[in-house]
């Protein structure tokens, strides 16, 4: 048996029982969060409900002052580290805010006594269940879901005179020199992680040394100040040897050398406190590194960083870290190339500027922006000045604030649909992403068009919805070579293209006639004869184009407009249309692929 | 979503979705919150799917979006402690099971890959695409994992 036969033969026995039931989904409303609190709650009153009041015993430096007073509770493992239903065992806890005699280490300990005591049986929260509690706003960083926690976590703050975290942003692996500064080696790579609005972050990382190995790590930096409610299960004290050491870089730092999979070190600059989870010890296997690790090795990891860089706390500028996410999803391949890759390589490069691969990451991030209802994130890609259209009006914004107020009819109340249809493969190809000539491309069937602006990062132009959109004002990149050649801008034109084709399917024959210019000639099977209104046109309706509508509807493609002659052309010719007299669009031509349909008079006209 | 084809995607695709979870999460009880949002993202589509691979492959992505949202909640981030492991279900062959406490054993990010590639059988860019990995991030978390799987599992895990 191969590997990929045992592998399947192996998962294909392991089924979930959750019943599905469309009856279920029929009565259940949607809200996001609230079924993650329930079940992270019970992960919660799993460590906490079984803390012991065996005090440990303090007055050591280093890890030990660390410790929260008292031991926390976590499931029991065998010798191959498989859980052991109902078993618990009592394991020490470290504070990532500091030694144990900080306001925050206190506050933590309080915090925690308070949770071990509260709402034990899940029924207040079970109570609850979807609904929002009303303390997302204030509390959304913190477990807390009445005004009894609500009360007690302000009393704890108050007491110790701490803030509470208010924001939390992801800092992707690239955007870390941006985000704190560059404090870490070249061997050293740290992933994504987060970073809260008072510098406050946490990542995982590894570190790579040519005579040892890999070492995984989770790298913590807390700031003074703000309460802080993570804690760290270090297992048992006692495994660890602990020294002092100063870094290459010269920073003082305690060192803790844990027996199997997890060391600690510890640094206290004086405004934070970092606290690194080395993933790996004196016994440790290679689960998360490449094997044990000795003293040497744990000092020259504490080498690699330096710490000095990190103190004084700088407050983040979170927005400009959003904007480094930003370049990183588009990356460097966004900026033109002087070479331009051959024609089979990539269309939409050629087109637009963008690779496809640029252009599906971005999707993908405004479609989870969408989605999570990041609304200023999303406000802020938009080109400005744009065109709002909703039911009160259409109305001009000229930033992201003055859009703000209308996103919730153009983008909110899409979310789901807009996200989903952004999404709709877990790797939308380049038909999914398309161009139509204009410098955009589009995603979710047209509801979004983006492009490059002038700095070489992606935008959004549009997003249109049934009900609302909004539209840049500003010209896509490149000009609009549609709007200089017809007077049609190419968002009207494509706007046309697409009502034309639903009032072909949906079989509005009054309202496709009363498109076209008149005179013009009908081609039947019988020949080619004049009309002059749309009522004439409506005697040959049927033979010249609703009989061969199923060739016609999908050459009718939006996104293969052409011009000539001042007019605007739809895939191979299909459709002809342009700006008559009165400012209107109208038709000129339309054929379906037997050569009948409707067009301009050419010839002396004959009846059969 | 048209109930027809939300039953039949739900007999289908329900172990798949749990299969993708539990290796995203490593225990059953968050796997299972998951399939719950899963399905209930897939009641709200308001899209019909062209075929059952177009399905199929919604719902990966789906998945591993739940699931990643889920791992960035503020509620999960408290938990820090790496020592929990699921279950164990029983497996018709000891070998299986073998498997199945070392795949547990890993961290997620090798998980996920391996889970991705070697039952849901997708490529390795595809998979890189999905995770927002850089093919050659999949290509070496691949490569750990299936050292790691041989040395634990000896002859059971065959060298590639």
């Amino acid at each position: 048996m191969n590997n990929r036969k045992l592998y399947q033969s192996t998962f294909s026995q392991v089924h979930s029982f959750t019943e599905i039931r469309w009856e279920d989904f029929q009565t259940m409303r949607r809200t996001k969060r609230s079924a993650k609190r329930f079940l992270m709650l019970a992960a919660v009153v799993c460590v906490l409900a079984a803390l012991s009041a065996a005090a440990v015993a303090t007055g050591f430096f280093g890890l030990r002052e660390a410790l929260l007073p008292e031991k926390g509770s976590v499931y029991a493992t065998d010798g191959n580290g498989i859980v052991i239903p109902g078993e618990y065992e009592q394991k020490d806890f470290v504070s990532l805010s500091g030694y144990q005699d900080t306001p925050e280490s206190k506050a933590l300990a309080e915090w925690q006594a308070f949770l071990e005591d509260y709402d034990k049986d899940g029924s207040i929260i079970s109570a609850i269940g979807n609904d929002p509690t009303g303390f997302e706003d204030r509390y959304g960083l913190y477990l807390v879901y009445t005004q009894e926690m609500a009360d007690r976590l302000e009393e704890i703050v108050e007491k110790y005179h701490l803030r509470l975290h208010s924001r939390i942003e992801d800092v992707f692996p690239e955007t870390w020199p941006v985000a704190v500064g560059d404090f870490f080696e070249e061997h050293v790579t740290p992933y994504s992680g987060y970073i809260y609005e008072d510098g406050t972050f946490r990542f995982d990382g590894d570190a790579v040394f040519e005579d040892y190995g890999r070492i995984d790590y989770q790298f913590s930096r807390s700031v003074r100040g703000t309460f802080n409610d993570v804690a760290l299960n270090i297992g048992n004290v006692e495994d660890f040897q602990e020294w002092d050491y100063q870094t290459a870089k010269g920073t003082s730092v305690t060192l803790g050398l844990g027996r199997r999979n997890r060391s600690i070190l510890i640094a206290d600059l004086g405004d934070s406190f970092v606290l690194v989870n080395v993933l790996t010890g004196e016994e440790g296997d290679d689960t998360f590194s490449s094997g044990p690790i000795g003293k040497a090795e744990l000092e020259a990891l504490a080498d690699s960083f330096d710490f000095s860089a990190l103190a004084p706390v700088r407050t983040p500028d979170l927005d400009a870290i959003l904007d480094a996410n930003t370049r990183c999803i588009e990356g460097p391949e966004s900026q033109p190339s002087e070479e331009i890759p051959e024609e089979s390589e990539d269309q939409l490069y050629i087109q637009t500027g963008m690779r496809t691969e640029t252009a599906r990451d971005f999707v993908l991030m405004l479609a989870e922006r969408i989605e999570d209802g990041r609304k200023e994130e999303v406000a802020n890609l938009l080109v400005y000045p744009a065109q709002v259209e909703v039911a009160a009006g259409t109305f001009t914004v000229n930033s992201p604030e003055e859009f703000l107020p209308y996103y919730d009819e153009v983008i909110g109340q899409n979310r789901l649909a807009l996200s989903t249809a952004m999404t709709w493969e877990p790797n939308p190809s380049e038909s999914q992403i398309f161009r139509d000539g204009s410098g955009l491309a589009a995603a979710a069937e047209g509801a979004v068009w983006f492009g490059l602006v002038e700095e070489s990062v992606i935008r959004v132009f549009t997003i249109q919805t049934d009900q609302a959109a909004v539209r840049s004002s500003a010209p896509p990149p490149g000009g609009d070579d549609i709007y200089d050649h017809t007077g049609i801008e190419t968002d009207a034109a494509r706007a046309f293209v697409w009502d034309l084709t639903e009032l072909l399917a949906d079989g509005e024959r009054e309202k496709v006639a009363e498109l076209f210019v008149y005179p013009c000639a009908v081609r039947v099977p019988d020949g080619t004869f004049p009309v002059n209104t749309p009522e004439e046109l409506l005697e040959y309706y049927g033979e010249a184009l609703e009989d061969h509508m199923g060739d016609l509807i999908p050459k009718l493609d939006y996104t293969t407009l052409f011009t000539r002659n001042g007019l605007v052309g739809v895939g191979d010719g299909a459709a002809w249309f342009g700006l008559v007299e009165d400012g209107e669009i109208r038709l000129f031509s339309l054929w379906s692929g037997q050569g009948l349909g409707v067009g301009p008079i050419v010839s002396e006209p004959t009846r059969g | 979503m048209e109930r027809t084809l939300f039953e039949h995607a739900a007999v289908r695709y329900q172990n798949m979705v749990y299969r993708i979870a539990l290796h995203y999460f490593g225990n059953s009880q968050d796997a299972e919150d998951a399939v719950q949002e899963v399905f209930l993202r897939l009641y709200t589509a308001e899209k019909s799917f062209e075929s059952p691979e177009h399905l199929r492959r919604w719902l990966i992505r789906v998945t591993v979006n739940v699931c990643r949202d889920v791992l960035r909640s503020p509620w999960r981030r408290r938990r820090v402690s790496l020592e929990e492991l699921p279950e164990e279900p029983v497996f018709d062959q000891p070998e299986q099971a073998a498997l199945y406490r070392e795949i547990m054993a890993l961290p997620e990010k090798y998980r996920t890959v391996l889970n991705l590639f070697y039952y849901e059988e997708l490529s390795v860019k595809e998979i890189g695409e999905l995770l927002g990995l850089r093919t050659s991030a999949v290509t070496t978390r691949l490569h750990r994992a299936r050292a790691r799987l041989k040395e634990q599992l000896g002859e059971v895990w065959q060298d590639e």
